[in-house]
């Protein structure tokens, strides 16, 4: 029987594995529409729109960029703060 | 092939050959290490997927918005200052609008409301299931998919939601925002600016706040701070700003930092294990008698390093894997109760994450790299046993 | 021709330290090529040092050790590894075998520094564990294979590189009388072959053996006497 040293083994798993990976980006990127990200421009440019629509949750953390900084009970009837996506999306100031 | 490079692979082999004979051991550390990577990895993808939306899509927000701040707050803005910004050289036009929020008591959800004074007919071509609301009509709305979602519409058109005095205002569905653009969109309930003011019982002399058009765009700055001198109790919000915005959001203060140290922490409870279980007595006989048969010093090292190598790379490619699946085919479904928290009204991310090498390279940096240190500099104490140690 | 040259000859161990230890001092001896030669004294006496240094394992502290004609004394330990892996087997009185590997990897081992790529080496492997009669052993992990076989195994060990040296450190003491015997036939065999053997030892069954061209008596570190 031919059996091959570890060395081989190794390199051929590793070698299966970025194949797979590939496929997969592959996959995904023949999936992309590209068309369609191309018109999603259009919804920013003719809505003003300034922010992706991630956590809805408060003023500060939908709209980043033009929301104040005083956000506290503003958004909220009890949100002191937030949690987690208030500490995940950090205003900038 | 040299004699060089084949006395490299068959130090490969015995050190392949030595991580299998404790595999049980060793397939655990491969995997806690690529769950760890797996962590890293997904969360680089995620951030990178979503700046590169951000990126492409902001790259149109609009020039200049601008805000009355009044004691420190947000607060309507009249139209009277439209007029008087009309008369700033560059700018090609101003329009007021309504932004606002609704929450609903109900669900919880936080609908954004938009009210515009026209709307862009290449909306409909292309993004939209249905019409753009006409301006004669009284309650035409177009929603985004998050708030069909929410209010349970099925298939009815018609919905009605509450003033703030707590009358009632009836809405009428005449188009959906396209689930594609779910990323911008998922929240926004589009309509008229009067059906806005009609909704928020605004006065019809205030707007939320103002999108100005520029000409030319190298003149947002100058334009802006003009704006800033005549009406001096505004906030001006530029493009240029809002893009920064987004290339730091998802930077340090994201919880970045703070996965990174989770990840270390974990690498380094790996490898306290590991090491911890490493240098035994047999260990170091293995390595006199290694010398003792013509093994170098460095040949010795080999072994550790290509055994960290081995482990690590592995480990990486698994965790990336694992991170790439979970981002591009799961949305990234373990961090979205982190990145949405409260909200009730969420998007689907559907996103094809791109590979950068740049990502590839930090998540190596934050893994490998601490590995690979933590395993040759305990075998460089290891390989100077000296070789005679085996003869006694 | 001379296979190794050693003049005032001197090992301390520790030196400068509390603990300093002098193993050898004043050791003056030659090996011709194809000479076998057995170090007798009891234990403490210096005789592992001495073939240590004879093995090239570490350099003597003063003196010239000359060994395959290269002199050993300022030789940095990578030289001294390059040395030792082309000339010298070594056979050790505990074996040394590496017990959580095969039989045939134990073998292989000096071989895969050498560069030997895999099928080469288990090749190599398998005829001088073949030669040695434990061919059928070789893919036992060694944890697993009796003393007599496991020094069968060292032997092979030591062999595979084809040295021209084997330097044996009380080869016979975990070995009885008929394997001891056994072993003694073989050196005699690799004698007839040329290799040049050096044995330590306080058995008279290695000393009286007929293989032995020469006995030399160790104590304290000096040699006492010499005789052929």
């Amino acid at each position: 029987m031919f059996a091959l040293r570890p060395a081989s083994v190794f390199a051929l798993v590793l070698f299966g594995l970025l194949l797979l990976d590939m496929s997969l980006v592959g996959h995904t990127l023949l999936q992309r529409n590209s068309q369609r990200e191309q018109e999603m421009y259009i919804l920013t440019e003719t809505l003003g729109i300034s922010d992706l629509c991630l956590a809805t949750e408060a003023r500060y953390t939908r709209h980043l960029t033009l929301s104040d900084g005083i956000a506290p009970f503003m958004d909220h009837p009890v949100a002191l703060e937030h949690f987690p996506s208030g500490s995940f999306y950090g205003r900038v100031e | 092939m040299s004699l060089g490079f084949q006395k490299q692979l068959n130090i490969l082999d015995y050190g392949l050959a030595s991580l299998w004979r404790r595999k049980t051991k060793n397939i655990c550390v491969i995997i806690v290490f690529s769950l760890v990577i797996f962590l890293l990895s997904s969360f680089q993808f995620l951030t990178g997927a979503l700046t590169s939306v951000a990126e492409k899509t902001l790259r149109f927000a609009p020039e200049i918005t601008v805000q009355r701040m009044v004691a420190g707050r947000q607060e309507q803005i009249p139209l009277a200052y439209v007029a008087k910004l009309q008369n700033i050289f560059g700018i090609r036009g101003v329009e007021p609008r309504i932004w606002g929020y609704h929450f609903s008591t109900v669900t919880g959800a936080n609908i954004t409301v938009l009210g515009l004074t026209s709307f862009d007919k290449r909306l409909e071509k292309s993004l939209l299931v249905g019409r753009l609301p006409r301006f004669g009509q009284a309650g035409e709305v177009v929603l985004g998919q998050g708030v069909v979602r929410d209010l349970n519409l099925q298939n009815r058109r018609k919905f009605a939601l509450f003033r703030p005095d707590l009358s009632q205002k009836t809405f009428t569905v005449v188009a959906e925002f396209k689930p594609e653009s779910e990323l911008l969109t998922a929240d926004i309930m589009l309509m008229s600016m009067a059906d806005g003011r009609d909704f928020f019982n605004m006065s019809s002399d205030f707007a939320t706040d103002l999108v100005v058009q520029v000409a030319n765009p190298a003149e947002i700055e100058n334009i802006a701070r003009k704006i800033g001198q005549i009406l001096a109790d505004t906030r001006v919000v530029t493009r240029p700003q809002i893009q920064k915005t987004y290339s730091l959001v998802f930077g340090w203060r994201s919880g970045f930092g703070s996965v990174c140290l989770l990840t270390s922490l974990a690498a380094f409870i790996i490898l306290a294990w590991d090491k911890a279980s490493g240098m035994t007595p047999e260990e170091k006989r293995e390595i006199g008698i290694l010398k003792l048969l013509g093994w170098q010093t460095s040949d010795v090292l080999a072994v550790r390093f290509y055994e960290g190598f081995a482990v690590s790379v592995l480990a990486l490619v698994l965790g990336c894997t694992l991170g790439y699946v979970h981002i591009a085919f799961f949305e990234g479904v373990l961090f979205r109760p982190l990145m949405f928290g409260w909200s009730v009204l969420t998007p689907n991310l559907q996103l094809s994450p791109e590979i950068h090498l740049t990502d590839v390279l930090l998540v190596t940096c934050f893994s490998v790299l601490p590995y690979l240190v933590a395993t040759v500099i305990p075998a460089w104490r290891a390989a100077s046993v000296p070789p005679d140690s085996a003869m006694r | 021709m001379i296979m190794i040259v050693l003049k005032d000859l001197c090992k301390i161990y520790n030196k400068g330290q509390v603990n300093e230890v002098a193993a050898l001092s004043g050791i003056n001896l030659q090996i011709r090529e194809n000479e076998v030669l057995c170090l007798k004294g009891s234990s403490g006496s210096g005789k592992s040092t001495l073939l240590a240094i004879m093995g090239c394992v570490f350099p003597p502290t003063s003196g010239v050790a000359e060994v395959g004609g290269k002199k050993l004394s300022r030789l940095p330990d990578r030289f001294l590894t390059l040395h030792r892996r082309g000339l010298i087997g070594f056979i050790f009185q505990q074996f040394n075998i590496l017990p959580q590997l095969t039989v045939l990897d134990n073998v292989m081992v000096p071989l895969m520094v050498l560069g030997y790529p895999p099928v080469a080496r288990r090749k190599k492997a398998l005829a001088i564990l073949k030669r040695l009669g434990v061919s059928h052993r070789a893919d036992f992990p060694a944890s697993q294979v009796s003393g007599g076989e496991l020094q069968r195994v060292a032997i092979a060990r030591a062999l595979v590189n084809n040295p021209a040296i084997i330097l044996a450190d009380e080869p016979t003491a975990h070995l009885d009388h008929k394997l001891s015997l056994s072993f003694l036939d073989f050196m005699m065999e690799l004698k007839e072959e040329g290799k040049t053997i050096i044995l330590t030892s306080h058995d008279p069954l290695v000393a009286d053996h007929v293989c032995v061209d020469r006995i030399v008596e160790m104590a304290d570190g000096r040699i006492i006497s010499s005789c052929s």
